[in-house]
């Protein structure tokens, strides 16, 4: 695992802006950055494949046992929405996609530090952006990015799942670019599949008493959402999921992994496995250093480092022993490692001069020497 | 496929660059809305025009009101029409002709998401 310095293409702006991404500067910064690489051995991409593979057959178990447990209070869900739940996983509703953030310095293994298994970004630039980028930079050299195609399949599956005619809808906060972006390329690859895809924004999503609805009052029957579950299960339409006929996607177990105390339950399950790290839900479990994350916190926000002597905070957080991102060239890089239906399918890297990632940091792109 | 291939063949998009043409309208929370019903097309273009009037398909039309599916729909307006959005809805009709409505309430998701993007 090396990072390459290289010269972005000179028109790169327009390039990827012709593939969808408009969000690529943020705050004048660019957010997709082209002035590096990393290169990879296909011996690395196989542990990051494995690995990935490995933890999110780790997580099904923990869903299975949550669910049968029937306590899901300790991934501080209301109880009302707990049969929901269960109910989901027993009927096999699809996932289709979830990201792992990965620590991975190239030799010793992957460490998960959260599974983003509900609504991950950065789907765009790991799928089709950073694709497009190696067609150009390096050409005749492979990825590790099967995303697209992945995704057209697990489109496929949930056609064969449900009445094809019916339309499928995309929602999320649409005047957002970043998730608009995102949005409209799941619809497109869903539409590939052979479904029709619709996008509107979440507020505009009505209840008629029955039915989830569209501006012309149709029923939604497929919903896809880029709108965390914890914030809809908040939310004054928040009763109507329990009685609606929608068909959520993500699915609503799906809630249960992307929430951090899918992390202590973990290393309770799997204590000492060489893909986790201890996690815990007392910060008196760790003597030293370490991290503490927000339950329901997302890219970054609720993360803090916590020195040996620091107490942190005790409502709805986890801690999480400290595991120090890679530093190449002075930025800490992390691995973003989709899951694709239960696969590991491709990656994606943010950089940061800042040892916590969040929705600024820089997207690189990737290629296997 | 090549089982040494690790990245997709090919990456083609169909639909994206539509994207920022998508217009979100402010919904107040909660805000609910009506669609007049009508039980032959004429009656509502009378109150609308043909462009704004529908039938709905198999499935809907089956809102609160007291007509289910099989009635030609008009457009969408606030119910409450003393709301400042309502200005520039296409109102209730303009001779009355609906033999009911239905009626939808949206803004009971995106509350959280709003908020924190604003101060995010």
């Amino acid at each position: 695992m090396q990072r390459e310095r290289l010269a972005p293409r000179g028109d790169w702006q327009a390039k990827v802006e012709r593939l969808g991404m408009d969000f690529h500067t943020f705050g004048g910064q660019p957010y997709w950055g082209e002035a590096a690489c990393y290169a990879f051995t296909g011996a690395e991409i196989d542990v990051i494949e494995a690995a990935t593979a490995e933890l999110h057959a780790l997580c099904l178990e923990a869903v299975e046992r949550l669910v049968n447990g029937g306590d899901l209070e300790r991934v501080a869900i209301p109880e009302m929405f707990w049969h929901w739940i269960a109910e989901s996983w027993r009927r096999h509703d699809p996932g289709l996609f979830g990201r792992f953030d990965l620590a991975y310095d190239g030799s010793a293994p992957p460490k998960m530090l959260e599974y983003n298994a509900d609504t991950p970004t950065a789907l765009l630039e790991a799928a089709v952006i950073q694709w497009h980028w190696l067609e150009e930079v390096r050409p005749g050299r492979d990825q590790f990015n099967l995303i697209h195609e992945r995704l057209i399949d697990e489109w496929k599956a949930v056609k064969a799942r449900i009445n094809p005619a019916w339309r499928v809808y995309f929602t999320g906060v649409l005047d957002e670019p970043e998730d608009l972006g995102t949005v409209e390329y799941m619809r497109d690859v869903c539409e590939q599949a052979g479904l029709a895809g619709q996008c509107l924004d979440i507020a505009e999503v009505g209840w008629d008493g029955k039915d989830f609805t569209d501006l012309a009052g149709r029923p939604i029957r497929v919903l896809f959402k880029l709108y965390p579950w914890e914030w809809l299960l908040s939310e004054d339409f928040a009763p109507h999921l329990l009685v609606s006929r929608t068909a959520f996607i993500e699915a609503p177990w799906k809630m249960l992994l992307s929430n951090k105390a899918i992390l202590p339950i973990l290393w309770e399950m799997f204590p000492g496995h060489p893909n986790l790290l201890p996690a815990s839900f007392r910060r008196s479990d760790f003597s030293g250093p370490c991290v503490q994350k927000s339950v329901h916190g997302r890219e970054g926000d609720g993360v803090c480092l916590l020195a040996a002597g620091d107490a942190g905070d005790a409502a709805e957080c986890i801690w999480q022993a400290l595991c120090p991102l890679p530093v190449f060239d002075d930025r800490y890089a992390i691995i973003g490692s989709w899951v694709i239906g239960n696969n590991a399918a491709g990656i994606g890297i943010r950089e940061d001069p800042q040892p916590i990632t969040g929705n600024s940091s820089v997207f690189v792109p990737h290629y296997l020497s | 496929m090549d089982p040494d291939r690790r990245r997709s063949l090919m990456v083609n998009l169909s639909v994206l660059g539509i994207a920022s043409a998508i217009a979100i309208p402010y919904l107040p929370a909660g805000a609910e809305f009506r669609r007049n019903l009508y039980r032959d097309r004429e009656s509502c273009i009378r109150d609308y025009s043909a462009d704004q009037c529908e039938r709905p398909q198999n499935g809907a039309g089956s809102g609160g009101g007291a007509h289910g599916g099989g009635l030609w729909r008009g457009p969408r307006y606030y119910s409450d029409r003393s709301l400042p959005e309502a200005r520039s809805d296409p109102g209730a009709g303009r001779l009355g002709l609906a033999s009911g409505n239905e009626t939808s309430i949206r803004g009971g998701f995106g509350r959280v998401g709003r908020a924190l993007r604003a101060v995010g």
